[in-house]
């Protein structure tokens, strides 16, 4: 029902396939403008340019599609100036509202940019893996979202812990693989973000895209995942237990 | 005007003490964000494709130029987009358009974002401190401080262009990062090339930001370049704010 009306709330905005079209179309001018001027069409790393196109074309989509801002997004300020009390009289755990939310964006995205995703297909073609797709895609959103989640929940504590959230931001913005594949940074690196749970926001669904995915890797993610619910949780049913209503600090 | 100002000082000092802690935060996001821009050409530069791309004296001005030109409009522009959008997404906006000020100009000086003024004196530091290690003229150096203005005065022109859709529809702001001047903004004029460049000169003239400043600084200074940069700045302000009265003409005819 909350995904349902979520998918209809983010479809029903005015003119709402201009947005996303603008956005894609010009990350798209961007990235591979750049990618084949600034390698002058020479392979870099391992990948070679046709790799490297490929790569973009879904990091750029897959990174659109995970990070649906949501109502998580909102949480910190809720807290912040003391609506917080109609999401805790909710007869419903607010991360798993939140989470549904989350996936009704993620499905209105995904029809948002079907012309988009069927035309990379079409382009790049079909791997083994792309059926996987779907759900990484999932994944990548609900360790986002619970990453947020866990960070605003700090807002019950601190003042502006949303800055929080845009650090995180921008972390994921480079550590995800949404701008370079993560496996061209040097190994010492790689084997840091083996740790993160950024990969799984980008880099890892678009492997799964690519066809270049190894099983090895869906143990971590099952515990990045579960780790990342559990920690959400835990700091929303303790910390929620200090909101002292309208602007906590003042 | 001068009043208006000095309201809008006294307005973002007294935010700005309200919340120490949103003080160290703001640059520590910023400083994030170009931790995160470094990590991209340390990686980029270890791969062999990329070796001449950028000389190092040509990544530090670059550098410098997107940390000055872009904590020059968090300082001074950064909110009044923000601000101007909540308001008509609201229907907020009636109060303001009855004062008899500039409204653009009003919401620039009453939403100074102090918050930005560390990581403004760091980086005016550094683009010093980087002239005189590559022992840079006197009228280089003022030219160079001339085009980044003029970059932050085009890159608050597009986004406050960009925040003024919403007058017509969210479909553009509703969507995270869609802002097109801090995709381009981070990358150099060589990047793109052909019919993509010239979009990004003369049609959403985002090349104009960082990218066209830092490389007349650090390969060659052509006149031309320089007042194609003063011209598009104008045009752009002039577009500014005729876009903004056309959005308050449809705003007064949906309110009322």
């Amino acid at each position: 029902m909350i995904t349902q009306y979520a998918f209809i709330e983010t479809l029903r905005v005015r003119g709402i396939f201009v947005g996303p079209a603008f956005l894609i179309g010009l990350l798209y001018l961007i990235e591979l403008s750049f990618w084949s001027t600034a390698t002058n069409d020479n392979p870099i790393g391992h990948y070679n340019r046709a790799d490297i196109i490929h790569y973009i074309l879904w990091s750029v989509l897959v990174f659109q599609l995970t990070t649906v801002a949501g109502l998580t997004d909102s949480l910190s300020e809720y807290i912040e100036e003391g609506q917080i009390e109609r999401f805790l009289l909710l007869p419903k755990n607010l991360l798993v509202f939140f989470l549904q939310y989350g996936v009704g964006q993620l499905l209105a995205r995904i029809f948002l940019f079907s012309p988009f995703i069927l035309g990379v297909i079409f382009f790049s073609g079909t791997s083994p893996t792309l059926w996987l797709l779907p759900a990484f895609l999932l994944a990548g959103l609900i360790i986002n979202i619970c990453f947020t989640f866990a960070l605003s929940c700090l807002t019950f504590k601190f003042r502006d812990a949303y800055a929080f959230v845009i650090i995180k931001d921008t972390l994921a913005w480079m550590l995800s693989g949404a701008l370079i594949p993560l496996d061209l940074f040097p190994l010492v690196f790689q084997r840091v973000f083996q740790f993160l749970p950024f990969q799984y926001v980008a880099f890892m669904p678009t492997q799964v895209a690519l066809g270049i995915f190894n099983w090895r890797s869906f143990i971590p993610l099952l515990i990045v995942l579960i780790s990342m619910i559990l920690i959400a949780n835990i700091l929303w049913l303790r910390l929620s237990k200090s909101n002292q209503g309208y602007s906590n600090h003042d | 005007m001068i009043k208006l100002l000095k309201i809008g000082l006294q307005q973002s000092m007294s935010m700005a003490k309200k919340s120490p802690a949103n003080f160290w935060l703001s640059a520590l996001i910023n400083l994030t964000y170009y931790i995160a821009q470094g990590m991209f050409w340390l990686v980029l530069n270890q791969h062999d494709s990329f070796s001449g791309f950028m000389n190092q004296r040509y990544i530090l001005f670059f550098f410098v130029t997107i940390a000055l030109t872009d904590n020059l409009f968090l300082l001074i522009f950064g909110q009044s987009g923000m601000e101007l959008e909540r308001r008509v997404k609201t229907y907020k906006l009636d109060v303001h358009l009855l004062l008899p000020v500039n409204l653009p100009f009003y919401y620039v000086v009453t939403t100074i974002s102090m918050h930005h003024a560390i990581l403004t004196a760091v980086s005016l530091l550094a683009f010093f401190f980087i002239h005189w290690l590559t022992h840079s003229s006197l009228w280089l150096i003022t030219v160079h401080l001339l085009l980044i203005v003029q970059g932050t005065i085009v890159l608050a022109a597009i986004t406050w262009i960009y925040r003024c859709s919403t007058f017509w529809s969210n479909a553009l702001v509703n969507v995270r990062n869609s802002n097109p001047c801090f995709k381009v903004l981070i990358r150099p004029l060589e990047s793109f090339s052909g019919v993509v460049r010239l979009i990004f000169l003369f049609i959403i003239p985002c090349l104009f930001i960082t990218g066209v400043p830092a490389f007349l600084v650090a390969k060659s200074f052509l006149w031309p370049w320089f007042l194609a940069q003063s011209m598009v700045t104008i045009f752009l302000v002039w577009l500014a704010n005729w876009i903004f009265i056309l959005g308050t003409q449809r705003y007064g005819r949906v309110v009322t």
